[in-house]
């Protein structure tokens, strides 16, 4: 099997077929029942781009891809964990990812799945809409992800980079259209939310259209400006 | 008076100077105090250790990220107190927390393990509480009647064809399902379709003597090796139709306990499913009654506001008897009223609990029949 390295932690693994997947963090351990491969003493995880929307961005060839090794992430709309355990892989022993959902039953998933097995991992059973609940858990962090399927969802992610996200540290959301109007064409909406975006003191890096991976969504990678 | 600013981490309390220097820093005994002040301090409470590094430290203008906080320490410690967020010591913190909590005598790789136990902890405990709430254990008992019901249905239309083979006449003669089920599970072979037999089995005297006759004379197979298997199949089903009845009495007793308002105006059954429609019952007493009216009919609302087509006039309320029985030109206005009975009834249950019930579908009532009266005009 051919190994190829795309970014920090993801590889693009090729034997008949070529897919995308993530350094295991855990060796042995498959999270949510993707697979696993070994090649040449390391172990990688399948990442699927139908599930996991930053390995969609991948798919379609995004350039900006701010995770990396040793970064801190703020994850906002965890859910069960199936995105966050690779962004987990991903940053490392050194970083943290910490994970941010209201939903009780995704959470209890992901706190058996995820938080109990890696140490990088902070669980935060809260709402996003409220940043300042969880202050004492998080740090200050170098990307802001934001996956929340609420009309809202720009600002809940600006007002938690406000709080948490560094100057010059990236903002990553996946604008789901349908959740921000179910009328309105979706390059209307993806137009709005990055003109908040850029109203809000960001310089807008990268948009990527998910399609087919995800339907209506699009990734808009921007940089918080501004020194400290 | 200078001010001091007040930040909380997992390990434990800081206040700081305007330049993000430790005037003092307290750190948790062990992740229960930190949990339970944790918590606290969620709900907007200052709590033991916070009141304590307060009161150390004396007087000074506390800044809180929390409003509420600031409040609190305003009215229970009489300190001056403002709030900010985000306070720039905070942000400070923030961003060189290895630093700082070296200060209260932890390493950062320390730091790293008290706060993922903490974190799970209070995750956990929250999602146990969520767990136990009736609401939750509404939701899924009335998913489980409807479950229960589409396999009933299913078993049954499988029985219908395997025992067809043996006694094809009984599929026309007996419509209802129930009925069949019963004579299967009891007789089962054809033989045993005597007039006595059939009798004790509560069929009615007019049906036993064509029922006991199409047997004597029914063209189906014999079938002995399978009809064990065949009545077994039977028993089954009325096993689970049973198990269904379990669980609609249970409904009953559980709305009657969390939402006696809503049952008293729509029945546990519907009440039930607008409670699961909305995710719980606090987020149906959250719904604007618009929202109510038309919960169960998204397909049709989504196609009214992308195609502009006529929006749904209700969507799960329809199966309450004052909107079905109504005229079809009032069921617009009859669904209205009672979403609105119904935003009431669950704001009620999920606040207060008090029992108005009797009022509110009163009110209802009375509202249907002046629109009836109108509409007679």
């Amino acid at each position: 099997m051919k190994v190829e390295r795309k970014f920090d932690g993801v590889y693009f693994l090729a034997d008949e077929r070529a897919f995308l997947a993530t350094e295991n963090l855990k060796p042995g351990e498959s999270v949510y029942g993707e697979r696993i491969e070994r090649v040449g003493g390391k172990e990688y995880r399948e990442w699927d781009p139908h599930r996991s929307k930053p390995s969609a961005a991948i798919q379609k060839g995004c350039r900006a891809f701010p995770f990396a090794r040793g970064s801190k992430v703020l994850y906002l709309g965890a859910g069960s964990g199936t995105t966050a355990s690779h962004i987990s892989d991903i940053v490392g022993d050194e970083g943290k990812v910490f994970c941010v959902d209201v939903a009780y039953r995704p959470m209890r998933d992901f706190l058996e799945r995820v938080a109990k097995k890696r140490e990088n991992v902070v669980a935060i059973l809260s709402d996003a809409r409220h940043p300042l609940l969880y202050r004492w858990m998080v740090e200050e962090c170098d990307v802001a992800y934001c996956d929340v399927a609420q009309q809202d969802q720009t600002k809940i992610m600006l007002d938690n980079c406000e709080l948490y996200l560094k100057p010059g540290g990236h903002a990553v959301i996946a604008v789901k259209a349908r959740s921000i109007s179910s009328v309105a064409r979706p390059e209307e909406t993806y137009r709005e939310e990055a003109r908040k975006i850029r109203d809000a003191g960001y310089e807008i890096v990268e948009q990527v259209d998910l399609e087919p991976y995800a339907e209506a969504h699009r990734m808009i990678t921007s940089v918080r400006k501004g020194r400290r | 008076m200078s001010k001091a600013f007040f930040v909380e981490t997992a390990a434990g309390i800081f206040i700081l100077d305007g330049d993000g220097n430790l005037v003092k820093g307290k750190a948790f005994k062990g992740a229960g105090e930190a949990e339970e002040e944790l918590a606290s301090l969620g709900e907007g409470k200052l709590g033991k250790l916070s009141t304590l590094a307060i009161k150390e430290c004396g007087k000074f203008e506390y800044v809180f990220e929390d409003p509420r906080l600031a409040a609190d320490a305003r009215e229970r410690l009489g300190v001056e107190a403002t709030s900010e967020a985000p306070s720039k010591p905070a942000m400070k913190l923030r961003s060189e927390i290895g630093r700082y909590v070296g200060e209260i005598g932890l390493s950062k790789e320390e730091y790293d393990e008290v706060r993922r136990k903490v974190s799970i902890n209070l995750a956990s405990k929250k999602v146990s509480e969520a767990s136990s709430a009736l609401d939750v254990s509404i939701v899924q008992a009335v998913n489980l009647l409807d479950e229960t019901d589409k396999c009933v249905n299913l078993l049954v239309s499988r029985l219908r064809e395997w025992y067809g083979l043996h006694f094809p006449e009984l599929w026309g003669a007996v419509q209802r399902n129930d009925r069949y089920l019963a004579l299967v599970s009891r007789l089962c072979d054809r033989s045993r379709f005597t007039p006595e037999n059939l009798k004790e089995a509560g069929v009615p005297e007019r049906q036993v003597g064509q029922l006991s006759k199409l047997a004597r004379e029914s063209s189906g197979a014999p079938l002995e090796t399978s009809l064990p298997q065949i009545k077994a199949l039977a028993d089954t089903i009325v096993l689970l139709g049973k198990r269904g009845e379990e669980t609609a009495k249970f409904l009953e007793e559980a709305m009657e306990l969390e939402a006696p308002n809503l049952k008293a105006l729509v029945g546990a059954s519907i009440g039930a499913r607008l409670v699961a429609q909305a995710g719980g019952l606090l987020n149906l007493a959250k719904m604007p009654s618009s929202k109510i009216q038309v919960l169960g009919a998204e397909k049709a609302l989504f196609r009214s506001m992308k195609t502009g087509s006529k929006p749904p006039k209700h969507g799960t309320i329809f199966q309450h008897a004052a909107v079905h029985g109504s005229p079809r030109k009032l069921r617009g206005k009859v669904a209205r009223a009672l979403a609105g009975k119904i935003a009431i009834a669950a704001r009620i249950d999920a606040f207060s609990g008090e029992f108005q019930g009797d009022r509110i579908g009163g009110e209802f009532e009375r509202r249907v029949e002046q629109l009836l009266k109108e509409a007679g005009k």
